[in-house]
């Protein structure tokens, strides 16, 4: 992505310097963190949870694998992942925001989730592990906060062993254009005045739903995977395209 | 290809009633658990919806993409299934017209017998919101009031039918209709008869014109 070569990179609809993207990132998530779970299920109607349990369906996960779950913020995913590979197996939720990290490990700990879950501070564009080491690596909802994602991709990559998977959940582009009104009448006017209600923080769900725009579409996204050295990619769209799921293995 | 979001809900929400069901008949849950790991793909051709039933230690799972192997597979109408299910002959249902299936039979056979067995125990459910005392008189009374119901509506029909026939003379009485059908009968035989008979001299006059003649 050209974005990737500037000085500059956008944040929403506004361009920042790169170097500065990451602490305006960060700040939205210290602001939404304690209220992050709630928020969800409240934007979403509840169908984060459907988006998520498909995701771990098509990572086909099973016991005793080595699963890495970037961004994986409250821990939605690394709950469920944790079940599935047991005992033998290792879950590790990595995430580049510490008030996202805290309130996933709390949240984890106190359901009694824990032996089997690692916590990593770590940006997903440099992963400090080394190659070859994880089955399955998931990022959901955390690709377009990052700011250069060839170079997350491509540490992806090099973390999965070869024939492991990578699975992107995120939201992505219509194609019904009367979804595509509705969605946007309720990105850009209701969603603000939500975030300000139950968080008193409305420029943060609109930085939401401005990044939403600025994320690449599913295709573009499928041809970063195959230049970033994925094969077999694929993508579902789920509820109308709002969301895509990605697939890629590493050959 | 129906959106997975669709799909999710729908499989999310029979998850959770399957297993909730499941917590309250403990004896069902552990015949269930024998078939722990199997894994069963479910087709329902009318719906062109398909998914994969797998029995892991938190009960029974229902999912919409499954890689591993699976055990058998059952593609039929969700009719055909449920008739599946409600069929006390398994062997019959099984061999009625629109299912398929591959693999491991047995299995199949094992789900239906578990599903027949499963004794929805009204008691504990109310039991859960109200308290064992509560729930047992509340149970009786719904029961009471159940054979109430039915007794009433046995009397009820009994009544009019009665009011109809006898007091109004609307319809006729089941002595009437039954010596009505006795008698129509008798004509229908008798008019069979004539008309054979009928028959039998057309046929005569035909073959022998001159003797009949002659005998006017």
């Amino acid at each position: 992505m050209p974005e990737s070569n500037k000085p500059t990179t956008h944040f929403g609809y506004k361009t920042v310097p790169t170097e500065e993207k990451e602490k305006h990132v960060a700040d939205v998530f210290d602001s939404v963190a304690q209220k992050y779970d709630i928020m969800n299920d409240f934007l979403s109607g509840g169908v984060h949870r459907l988006w998520k349990r498909f995701t771990i369906e098509v990572s086909g996960v099973r016991s005793g694998n080595v699963v890495l779950d970037i961004a994986g913020g409250t821990g939605d995913l690394t709950a469920k992942f944790s079940k599935l590979v047991g005992e033998k197996g290792k879950v590790v939720l990595a995430d580049i925001n510490n008030s996202m990290l805290r309130v996933g490990r709390d949240r984890l700990t106190d359901r009694g989730i824990a032996g089997n879950v690692e916590y990593v501070q770590a940006n997903a564009e440099c992963l400090p592990f080394p190659d070859n080491s994880f089955d399955v690596v998931t990022i959901a909802f955390g690709l377009r906060n990052v700011t250069d994602k060839d170079a997350a991709l491509r540490s992806m990559l090099r973390v999965l062993k070869p024939g492991g998977r990578l699975l992107i959940l995120e939201f992505s582009k219509t194609s019904n254009p009367l979804l595509s009104k509705i969605y946007d009448t309720y990105s850009f006017n209701v969603l603000p005045i939500i975030g300000k209600l139950v968080t008193g923080d409305a420029d943060s769900y609109r930085y939401l739903a401005e990044s939403i725009r600025m994320h690449p579409d599913q295709e573009t996204l499928e041809a970063m995977l195959k230049d970033a050295g994925f094969v077999r990619t694929s993508f579902h769209n789920m509820t109308g395209g709002i969301v895509a799921l990605h697939r890629g293995i590493k050959p | 290809m129906t959106d997975p979001t669709i799909v999710m809900a729908m499989l999310s929400a029979a998850e959770s009633a399957l297993n909730s069901f499941l917590e309250r008949d403990p004896v069902v849950y552990k015949r269930l658990l024998q078939l722990h790991g199997k894994v069963l793909r479910v087709e329902l051709t009318d719906l062109k919806l398909e998914f994969f039933l797998l029995i892991n230690d938190n009960g029974i799972r229902l999912l919409n993409h499954y890689e591993g192997e699976q055990q058998s597979s059952l593609s039929a109408s969700s009719n055909a299934i449920v008739q599946l299910i409600i069929d006390q002959d398994v062997t019959r249902a099984l061999h009625s017209d629109g299912i398929r299936i591959e693999g491991n039979i047995g299995m199949i056979i094992e789900l239906q017998q578990i599903a027949r067995l499963y004794q929805f125990d009204r008691e504990a459910l109310l039991a859960n919101v109200f308290g064992d005392v509560v729930a047992h008189k509340l149970h009786q009374g719904l029961l009471d009031l159940g054979s109430w119901l039915h007794n009433s509506s046995d009397v009820l029909q009994q009544n009019i039918s009665e009011y109809l026939q006898e007091e109004l003379h609307l319809l006729p009485s089941s002595n009437e209709i039954a010596s009505f059908a006795n008698d129509l009968q008798q004509t229908t035989l008798d008019l069979d008869r004539l008309e054979a008979r009928v028959q039998k001299l057309q046929q005569r006059i035909i073959n022998n014109p001159q003797s009949d003649q002659h005998k006017d």
